[in-house]
Formats: C-alpha cells, sequence, structure tokens
C-alpha cells in the first residue's frame, strides 16, 4: 500500500523536472532562499507517536507563468532531531538532502503601502529526500509531498524584492513509519 | 474575501500554530522520562574445548571474560541478569531461559542478548558439506557457535550452533517492542537483516559507498515488509562487533574483546547528548569510534540496524529506576 502512495510524488516531482524546463521563457524568473523551522510528527505502528524538531534552509528558482501561476524547483538541507523520549523510546534524527518541484497559485490582496503589494498563495508539489540517521552510517531513500500556503509582501519597480512567510505541510512516505507529518513556519526571500 | 484570509491566516501564523506547539512540547516532556533496566540474556564462551586452555586450539581468550562484565554493567543498570559462559553457554540453555524470560517479560520492557564467542560466515555449499541442517535464509548464512558446537579442530555440530535467522527465531518467544542483541563475534553484521535502509560502511574498511543514493533508490522500492533471512530492525535492533565479512579480535592489552572492551565505556563516555541516558545508537557510535581511531591491526567496523527508533539502554546515573 505504501508502495502505491509514494509514487504519486515522484511522479510529481519528475513531470514538473519535465515541465521546468519548458518554462524558462516564462515572464518572470526569481532566486528563492528559504529558511523553515519545523516540527514533524512522527509514528512508528510499535511505539506511541512523537515529535521532532527539525530546520531546512534551500535554494531555488521561482517562475511566473501569469501573475497568478508559477512554479518552483528547489533543493536543501533538511535536519530533524531525535525525538524525546517516550518509556524509553526516541525517534532517530537524521539529515536529509532534498529536491522539490512545486506549483504556485497565488492571489493578489491589494497594494498594502506606498510601493508594496501583498499576495496569498499557495504552492503544492512533490518532493525526495537522501536521508542519514544521526551517528550512524545509514542511508535511506524516501519521497514525500508538500503543501505551503503563503503570504507575501513584494516591493513593487526595478530590483523587486518579494519576502513570503508561509506555512509548510510535509507528508513523507517511508515505509518505516505510519506517519511522518511535519509542518512549521517558513521564510523566503525572492530576488 | 481575500483580505479575510489573509487575516485568518496571519493569526494562524502568529498565534494558534506557536501556542500549540509550546502546548504540546511541554505536554511531551513531561512524559518523556525514560525507563530503564529490563532483561538481559548474557553469553560468552572462551573454552569450547574443555580439555584445552584459554587461547589453545580453537578456544578463545577472554569471551568468558567479556560476558561476566557487560553482566555486571547490566546488573548495576538495573537489568535482571542471566549469564552463562563456557560450558554452560549451550543452546540447550539458552531456549531455556528464553523461555523463562518470555513469561516474565512485560511488552514495553527492554530485553538484551549479548553474545561474544566464535561466529562465522558459510555459504549453501559450505553448510552442505559440513552438516545436514536445511538451508536458513539468505547466503552467505552468519553462525554464532555456542557450547558443544565446534571443538579444538575446529570441527563443526551446526545442531548445537544458531544461524542469523534461527537466533531470530529462537527470540521472537520474548513479546516486546525494546529487543536488542549485541554479538561480538566474527561475521556478526551478517545478522542484521535490511529492509529500508543502506549501510555505507563496507566490508573490512574498503572505501564503501557513501553516497549510494542509486542503492537506497533500490531498497525503497524493492521492499517488503516481511524480509525473510537475517533480523530486521522491526525484529530486534542488532549491533554487531564486525561486518558480515569482517572478523572481530580479542585483544592481550584489553583482556576482553575489542568491541566489548569499548561497550563497557559506554556509561562513562558515550552521552553525546548529555541527557543522562545512553541509547544504542551513542553506544554504537562510541564503540565505533574508539574502534576506527584506536584500532590498528586488521580493519573491522561494527555495524547497526536501521529502523526508524533507538532506545534508552543505560543511564549515566548510579541509580537507574525500573
Amino acid at each position: 500500500m505504501v508502495q502505491v502512495k509514494a509514487t504519486y510524488p515522484i511522479v510529481a516531482f519528475l513531470l514538473l523536472l519535465v515541465i521546468f524546463p519548458m518554462s524558462l521563457s516564462a515572464i518572470e524568473q526569481n532566486r528563492l532562499y528559504r529558511f523553515s523551522a519545523d516540527v514533524a510528527f512522527v509514528r512508528d505502528p510499535r511505539y506511541a507517536m512523537s515529535y521532532q524538531l527539525g530546520y531546512s534552509t534551500g535554494i531555488g528558482l521561482n517562475i511566473g507563468f501569469s501573475p497568478e501561476v508559477g512554479a518552483a524547483l528547489e533543493g536543501g538541507v533538511s535536519v530533524f532531531d531525535s525525538s524525546p523520549f517516550q518509556d524509553g523510546v526516541q525517534y532517530r534524527g537524521f539529515t536529509s538532502v532534498y529536491a522539490e518541484a512545486l506549483f504556485d497559485l497565488s492571489f493578489r490582496l491589494g497594494k498594502l503601502g506606498w510601493h508594496t503589494r501583498g499576495r496569498f498563495g499557495a504552492r503544492a508539489g512533490g518532493r525526495i529526500d537522501y536521508a542519514q540517521y544521526s551517528l550512524t552510517s545509514l542511508y535511506l531513500f524516501f519521497p514525500g509531498i508538500v503543501f505551503t500556503p503563503y503570504f507575501s509582501i513584494a516591493t513593487s519597480g526595478r530590483g523587486a524584492v518579494a519576502f513570503r512567510t508561509g506555512l509548510p505541510l510535509l507528508c513523507f512516505f517511508r515505509h518505516d513509519l505510519d506517519i511522518f507529518i511535519s509542518t512549521g513556519i517558513s521564510f523566503e526571500i525572492l530576488i | 474575501m481575500l483580505r479575510q484570509f489573509g487575516r485568518l491566516y496571519i493569526i494562524l501564523l502568529s498565534k494558534i500554530l506557536p501556542a500549540a506547539t509550546a502546548t504540546y512540547l511541554l505536554v511531551s516532556c513531561a512524559i518523556s522520562n525514560p525507563t530503564l533496566g529490563g532483561f538481559a540474556i548474557i553469553y560468552g564462551i572462551s573454552l569450547y574445548d574443555g580439555a584445552y586452555g584459554e587461547g589453545i586450539g580453537n578456544n578463545l581468550s577472554y569471551s568468558d571474560d567479556d560476558a561476566v562484565s557487560v553482566s555486571d554493567l547490566f546488573e548495576e543498570q538495573g537489568y535482571q541478569v542471566i549469564t552463562r559462559i563456557n560450558s554452560d553457554a549451550t543452546k540447550k540453555n539458552l531456549e531455556a531461559d528464553v523461555e523463562w524470560v518470555a513469561e516474565m517479560i512485560g511488552p514495553g520492557e527492554p530485553f538484551v542478548f549479548y553474545f561474544s564467542g566464535h561466529g562465522i560466515s558459510y555459504t549453501f555449499n559450505e553448510i552442505a558439506e559440513i552438516s545436514k541442517e536445511p538451508m536458513h535464509g539468505d547466503t552467505p548464512d552468519e553462525w554464532i557457535f555456542l557450547h558443544g558446537s565446534v571443538d579444538y579442530d575446529a570441527l563443526v555440530d551446526l545442531q548445537k550452533g544458531l544461524s542469523d535467522d534461527q537466533l531470530g527465531s529462537l527470540l521472537s518467544p520474548i513479546d516486546t517492542s525494546k529487543k536488542v542483541i549485541f554479538i561480538d563475534a566474527c561475521n556478526s553484521g551478517g545478522f542484521i537483516g535490511t529492509q529500508c535502509e543502506i549501510d555505507a560502511v563496507s566490508q573490512a574498511g574498503d572505501a564503501g559507498n557513501p553516497l549510494g543514493l542509486i542503492d537506497a533508490l533500490t531498497t525503497f522500492f524493492s521492499y517488503t515488509k516481511q524480509i525473510e533471512s537475517d533480523i530486521p530492525a522491526n525484529q530486534a535492533v542488532v549491533i554487531s562487533a564486525a561486518g558480515e565479512q569482517e572478523l572481530s579480535y580479542e585483544a592481550y592489552e584489553y583482556s576482553h574483546g575489542v568491541f566489548t572492551h569499548h561497550f563497557l565505556s559506554v556509561v562513562t563516555e558515550a552521552d553525546r547528548d548529555r541527557d543522562g541516558v545512553i541509547t544504542l545508537t551513542e553506544s554504537y557510535a562510541y564503540v565505533r569510534t574508539m574502534i576506527e581511531s584506536t584500532w590498528d591491526y586488521e580493519s573491522f567496523v561494527p555495524r547497526i540496524s536501521g529502523g526508524p527508533v533507538d532506545f534508552a539502554l543505560f543511564s549515566t546515573s548510579p541509580a537507574p529506576f525500573r
């Protein structure tokens, strides 16, 4: 069952990778710098659910097909600490290298101030992680899906910069876990 | 409408999310004290052939001492320990000990099996030559030699030994979610069953495969929940002294097996995060680091099972509670 679900984000990811080069003639391209602080809720069916605190940082390319529709490719590093102990058990921490491919849909909120515009939107797509468990040489691969509603403020005119804050929701499809759902807060700068 | 969504989103971001997270963290921290102690079966065999002394013929020198010292360590940590050495460390006694623990142990209590002695890796052809034992799981098959399974001349009676699959089956009546196996023996890495991960350390200190992404992808897509060989992580976490194709060693200067010598120091040395609890992975990391940095004879590297969880093994405080 997990294997069937797990193919969806990989297919989405590959599809976006194919579409992405075709979009390079898009109307707008921005470099994207991202940081997020995350908390993941994890459960192995044999043990109680717990949480792991983490953070991730990444860089990417954001492309706008129109003012409302865009896409992004992003890569970076995610770190999740071990969970606290519950009845002598903790979930292992890990560090992963990840790649994301995302669709972006946003709506203009209006002019917030002098030369400043707000947008409300969401990004969604697929993600793949190549992770290493802390203190070991054990590596594993797993895919995931990402959904990030966000609010952005952009300056207008030449040299415009957009600042985004988002609420990323991330679901990993791991064979060894029933649940790995992460949420948090993300900050992005688009230049 | 969109403005209202925007305001709602900002409220969610600035107030509800931090409050919910903080509450969850506080509640979780309050219930997170690890309970230590449990049951341990400790076996060590130096004298495979009692007619000869330690270190002579196929006899080892320090495996019985390993077992006694490891037994003391677990007893100090509040475990109920069954220790058997040399002629007492037989397959028959192990079956009886497992049966007793299976009756006594609670579902959440830790169980530890420790073995120090001879181990070996056999291909199916090699097994067919020396035994009428049926073939098990994968090839090569790894075995530990309990007392009576090998003599002075290294003649082997596999009926009295245990293969990786057989050890997993033997321990399966012990119904706990915290089962740990330590094996200080040659080829002991072959007891580890792999399901989701790849180990980037290759055999006998080769360069290894530190970026084995293709292997990791293959492992992901070929995953099966029930593997038919070795001991998978969802059955027990195995920490082995050496890799599947590596030998492990005793050392005169330590008066112990090299792996066990360093393992005996984990309570005082391995607490990396200074939280007062030594986990399996911290123990593994400490022993591995010490062997890699101090052992300059034939290369061998301890191994550990994968799986998403780690267990509290020891406490650094002198009076752990059960």
